[in-house]
């Protein structure tokens, strides 16, 4: 990919060199200006975009298996029976993938804590779209709940990357005894517990990998009074360090249908997101309707029987009670239509759709933040 | 062709930025070194600084990102400055929560001595960030994209003003529903402001059924709410006993709990 985009660049220089009369290089100097500096246009990010691209390269050239049982070294003596047999063959082995059960003396840590998309990865998870659970979605919608106007009020960009990074970064340990308990009877120790939480969500939105002891799932953790209107406020702030950006104002101007060429390259993305263990953020505009703007995640995507790609969108508008049925039966649209833009169920036709530029970065920063972790957990990198 | 090569140099230095990490500082000094190059034309800087100001607030460095797209805005250049302007606004707002007055009449100053002002798309931005953090009055938009920040702007300002009905005119029904608690408090204090105690089914209610023990400032609230809604009168000591807890907790919903005082 990132050769790729290289190739573009240097043959737009060539051919800029060659069509322009200006043999002080000016034509290639403003069409490299015009990249740079397209507020409401496109506007790109060069230096996050090409390092995603990288990491992309990487990890095409040496996949892992998905999935690694190893024997354990040591064999429990005096089994009886077919429970004994069955505890026995679960202790004896451990699971040699990323975050898996291993010791680094079993598996080795580039199997544990891989470089790159693979440390996304969960043993729990057969699919990244597995994530798209009740469980593991905030215990409260976004907004909707009217028509076409009330659909894009909310905060749903907020919504969107507070929940990817809990999916990403969130280590969910209900058996864990943790620090200060949410259910003492003692009010200073609650009071305590709500601090303690607090500073483990902060920790989150800062994209570093948390433990979150005594807590079964985001769904829980989203529902505990006091944690509830807090994660709010963080998906409010959220929104608006996205959407009040120049970056963000762009998509809210592009009511134009997307051309074919363009609708393509951005599933081709998405798709490839997908198969690199993520569920990609994007933000769309409807069809003619300025600022009618809406960002969710994207789950999956399927092939039909015709080979047209469709994208299965998590939408954050949806009532909570509807998130399982909708994963299953992909119910939330997004296909290329025949005139070559974008329709959404639901939406109709689309004006502009990108992936959101937080995307790219936020990945990069957490990649790097979970091998950290990882290596410091599992004891690799030393 | 310089600026060119540059960003073709970028491409191929950045994968050794984000990997060796403590991204800011190698960022920074691609960019440095390569504007402190001599010849550098002022526009080539401009568009360097514009750059690196955008990297460095998709990474959340905003006083970083604030610094670089000042060094831009300062060089005397014809190039279009819009996308300084407004990220500047979004980074104050990001730092502080807040938009000075300054800042954004320094940005409508620029918008409109380039007529950018006229772009509808600047038009509708600069209104949003009026009407959201200084206009006391007049027509405001509540749809769209920037819709319900304008919208939760206006409903505090109305609640500190103790315009309830028109506050609460402002919110659906329909869209407090699977919403969050301090949402659904929202709508529970407006109502029981506008209708007064009719034993109104509360929105709140289910959660002080689910966690009856919790001291956190909402359910304590939404207690006080279920108290009056039951046709008893607020104590001084019930009223004392929510803001308590909202300073500890969660100071800025204070502006909420102070409904409490006028509930009839």
């Amino acid at each position: 990919m990132r050769r790729a985009n290289i190739i573009n660049i240097l043959s737009l220089a060539l051919l800029l060199l060659f069509t322009s009369c200006n043999q002080d290089m000016l034509g290639a100097g403003y069409a490299v200006k015009n990249l740079v500096s397209k507020p409401f246009q496109a506007v790109g990010n060069y230096l996050s975009d090409s390092a995603y691209e990288d990491l992309e390269e990487k990890a095409s050239k040496a996949p892992i298996p998905t999935e690694c049982w190893v024997k354990r070294k040591s064999v429990l003596p005096g089994m009886e029976g077919i429970q004994n047999i069955t505890d026995a063959i679960r202790e004896n082995v451990c699971s040699c993938v990323p975050w898996g059960s291993c010791s680094v003396d079993e598996c080795p840590c580039s199997r544990m804590c891989p470089e790159g998309f693979e440390i996304f990865k969960r043993p729990d998870l057969k699919k990244m779209s597995d994530l798209t659970t009740r469980d593991n979605s905030l215990s409260f919608r976004n907004g909707g709940g009217g028509g076409d106007i009330e659909a894009t009020q909310g905060f749903c960009w907020g919504h969107a990357s507070v929940t990817s990074k809990f999916n990403r970064l969130a280590f969910f340990d209900e058996n864990a005894k943790p620090k200060y308990s949410l259910n003492s009877k003692d009010r200073s120790e609650q009071s305590k517990a709500l601090s303690y939480y607090k500073e483990l969500i902060d920790n989150i939105v800062d994209n570093k990998p948390t433990k979150f002891p005594g807590i079964k799932n985001l769904r829980e953790l989203s529902g505990v009074p006091g944690l509830e209107s807090y994660i709010a406020d963080k998906v409010a702030h959220s929104w608006a360090n996205r959407a009040m950006s120049t970056q963000g104002l762009s998509v809210g101007l592009a009511t134009g249908a997307m051309k074919r060429e363009e609708s393509e390259k951005f599933f081709k993305v998405i798709k490839e997101k997908i198969d690199n263990n993520q569920q990609p953020q994007i933000v769309f505009t409807k069809k003619n309707k300025m600022m009618e703007t809406h960002a969710v995640l994207v789950s999956d995507y399927i092939i039909d029987k015709n080979g047209k790609t469709i994208l299965c969108i998590r939408d954050n508008n949806r009532y909570r009670s509807r998130i399982d049925r909708t994963k299953e039966s992909c119910s939330d649209r997004m296909v290329i239509n025949s005139d070559g833009g974008v329709y959404y169920s639901g939406w109709r036709d689309l004006g502009g759709v990108e992936l959101a530029f937080n995307d790219n970065p936020d990945t990069l920063t957490q990649i790097e933040n979970l091998k950290d972790h990882c290596d410091k957990e599992k004891g690799c990198g030393q | 062709m310089k600026l060119f090569l540059l960003l073709i140099l970028l491409v191929f230095q950045n994968t050794f930025a984000f990997e060796s990490n403590k991204n800011v500082a190698a960022v920074e000094k691609i960019f440095l070194e390569e504007i402190k190059k001599k010849n550098s034309s002022d526009e080539d800087k401009f568009l360097l600084y514009n750059l690196a100001g955008r990297e460095l607030y998709n990474y959340k460095f905003y006083d970083k990102s604030l610094e670089y797209y000042e060094k831009a805005l300062k060089l005397n250049v014809t190039s279009d400055k819009t996308e300084a302007y407004i990220n500047l606004l979004a980074i104050e707002y990001a730092s502080s929560k807040s938009i000075s007055k300054k800042t954004y009449n320094r940005a409508l100053d620029y918008f409109t001595k380039t007529k950018k002002i006229e772009d509808v798309g600047i038009k509708k931005y600069m209104n949003f960030i009026n009407t959201s953090f200084f206009s006391e009055g007049g027509t405001k938009d509540y749809q769209g994209f920037y819709g319900e920040f304008t919208k939760q702007s206006s409903i505090k300002r109305l609640i500190a003003d103790k315009k309830y009905k028109e506050a609460l005119s402002l919110i659906n029904s329909k869209s407090v529903e699977d919403r969050d608690l301090s949402t659904k408090l929202q709508y529970d204090f407006l109502r029981s402001a506008v209708m007064g105690s009719q034993k109104l089914d509360l929105a709140c209610k289910s959660k002080v059924d689910a966690y009856p023990n919790s001291i956190a400032w909402s359910i304590e609230a939404c207690k006080a709410l279920i108290k009056y809604q039951g046709g008893k009168k607020l104590s001084k000591n019930d009223i004392l006993n929510v803001e308590k807890a909202v300073k500890d907790q969660e100071s800025s919903r204070l502006y909420l709990v102070k409904i409490l005082g006028d509930l009839k």
